[in-house]
């Protein structure tokens, strides 16, 4: 893959408020989390490591995100598990905005 | 620094020496559990390892053995505070330092004995056992309409709707306890939904066995006959203070420990489904009996022996997952002046409870992001704006 594929072109940087997140589908079908904090975008995979749940219905507290369905807690630029249940971090994207859109790495 | 002795090898347990670690506590640590298991989170019990779809390995605590002195299948019998030694079955003693209550509760039962076909769920041994006899059972009756039995129900129709389910009670509704009208409601519409029968207002009398001894149906106070060939027992559980009788820390509803896990006498503390802990929040002492008070006093005690004084401040919280649903309770739920409903959708509610304005509690179904917020505005102590709470287009963050 060149690099330039390694880099999926996903929302607007004004879809998605401050504070807010959002579904997005890779090309591969998997499904990620696109977050705008403070106008830095992030992404991380869409689901909560210890259910199969969508981390878009969670509460985000500043950079860290909380699960909706038992509070566990992840850091958002890192993945890492700030608060229990889940014991794996998440995994986490690079991301860059070109001409006012969020591209997020997947290589 | 002073050796630290845990009776019990449950959630408390487990993540106390896993804190005690991270906090880099260099003394040893003796865990005294009469399971032969590493210490697990219950929860999956009733719900996706019964399933089938998580396994042991997701939900064990992993604790490093190399740095703990772990006595499996190891039951404590007998404490003696005076001369600080404790006793297990085989009359063994150990002294102690500190010594930490981690030691659970334990179902009810119906029948003082152990009667064969009467099931009870608490642990991994009891979640296998049952899950096998499920496979091979056509009428499964659960006694007891408490969060257990709902739970089975819930995980049995899933994977097997043709199954006959049946819950029976002998009150008048489901979840008497820690739950109020509003949860019944939605947790009572998924059980019908999904075809789970209900008896209540009335109990058995008798089991009546087939030749080889297992059971075949059961008779009921109405004289009625019900067919069974899985019977658990689900009707609440008792703190497991047994061990207690006799000395000078004996409790009945649950070891009383303030809101640091200590309990009146020197040394010795108490956390999890054993405590009867101080809720600074509720102002009262309570056993709550849920993962998030194992989980929670297990970072505080940690910090508290390692010297860092820090007191408890949770507010109740309890999770059930049912049908693909999840309810949760925080706070208090009963004694309120007001209530909101914040309907989103069919399968989408928060029910705001308050008392002099304030907000008390809440009841959330498929909805925990309220349920986050919720918390740090009652932490905040925020007198919320009540046009904007009864206003579902208005995002709750905004009270903060
Ligand atoms: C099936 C099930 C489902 C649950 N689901 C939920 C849920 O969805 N949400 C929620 O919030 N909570 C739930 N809970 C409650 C939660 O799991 C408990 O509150 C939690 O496990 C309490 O942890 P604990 O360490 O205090 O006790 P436990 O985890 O019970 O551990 C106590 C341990 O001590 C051992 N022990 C007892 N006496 C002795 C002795 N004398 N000597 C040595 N060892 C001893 C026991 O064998 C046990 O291993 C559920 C519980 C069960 C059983
Ligand atoms: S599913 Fe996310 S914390 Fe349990």
């Amino acid at each position: 893959m060149s690099d330039n594929e390694n880099w999926i072109k996903t929302y607007a940087v004004s879809d998605i408020d401050d504070e807010d997140v959002k579904e997005f589908q890779l090309p591969n079908g998997n499904k990620i989390a696109v977050y705008n904090i403070n106008n830095t975008f992030y992404a991380t995979d869409l689901f909560c490591t210890h259910e199969k749940v969508s981390l878009c219905e969670g509460f985000i507290d500043g950079d860290s995100i909380e699960c909706p369905l038992h509070q566990g807690v992840f850091k958002i630029s890192t993945g890492e598990v700030l608060e229990s249940p889940p014991t794996e971090g998440l995994k986490t994207y690079i991301t860059k905005i070109e001409e006012n859109y969020i591209f997020v790495n997947v290589s | 620094m002073s050796d630290i002795s845990i009776i019990g090898g449950g959630h408390a347990s487990g993540k106390l020496v896993n804190n005690l670690h991270k906090l880099e506590f260099k003394g040893n640590i003796n865990i005294f559990s009469e399971e032969e298991h590493l210490p697990y989170e219950r929860p999956p019990l009733s719900k996706d390892f019964l399933y089938g779809s998580k396994k042991f390995e997701d939900f064990k605590i992993d604790i490093n053995l190399e740095k703990v002195n772990y006595y499996f299948s190891t039951k404590i019998n007998k404490i003696d505070f005076i001369n600080k030694i404790i006793y297990d079955q085989n009359n063994n003693d150990y002294s102690y330092d500190k010594l930490v209550f981690a030691n659970g509760s334990s179902p009810k039962r119906i029948f003082e004995e152990n009667i064969e076909g009467v099931n009870y769920l608490r642990t991994l041994n009891d979640s296998v056992k049952i899950k096998s006899s499920i496979e091979i059972s056509k009428d499964i009756i659960l006694l007891g309409a408490g969060y257990i039995s709902l739970e089975i129900s819930s995980t049995i129709k899933k994977n097997y709707p043709n199954k006959e389910v049946t819950i029976i009670d002998n009150s008048e509704k489901i979840l008497l306890r820690n739950s109020n009208d509003d949860l019944r409601e939605f947790i009572f519409k998924y059980q019908k939904k999904n075809n789970v029968n209900f008896l209540f207002n009335t109990s058995f009398q008798k089991l009546i066995r087939n030749e080889d001894g297992s059971i075949k149906s059961l008779i009921l106070d109405d004289n009625k006959i019900l067919a069974c060939d899985l019977l658990v027992v689900g009707i609440g559980v008792y703190p497991n203070t047994d061990i207690l009788k006799g000395t000078m820390l004996e409790e009945k509803n649950g070891i009383k420990v303030n809101e640091y896990c200590e309990t009146a006498v020197k040394d010795v503390f108490a956390l999890g489904d054993v405590a009867l802990s101080k809720n600074n929040f509720l102002n009262k002492h309570i056993r709550e009996e849920s993962w998030n008070n194992a989980e929670k006093q297990s970072d505080i005690l940690a910090k508290n022996l390692t010297g860092t004084k820090t007191a408890y401040d949770e507010i109740p919280w309890f999770w059930t997952d049912q049908f693909d649903q999840n309810f949760q309770i925080l706070g208090e739920i009963n004694n309120f002046d007001n209530k909101i409903l914040r309907n989103y959708s069919e399968n989408k509610n928060t029910i705001i409870y308050f008392k002099n304005k304030k907000i008390i509690g809440a009841v959330a179904v498929n909805n925990g992001r309220d349920i986050s917020i919720i918390r740090k505005i009652i932490k905040k102590n925020i007198v919320p704006n009540m046009e904007k709470i009864q206003n579902k287009d208005i995002n709750l963050k905004e009270l903060l």
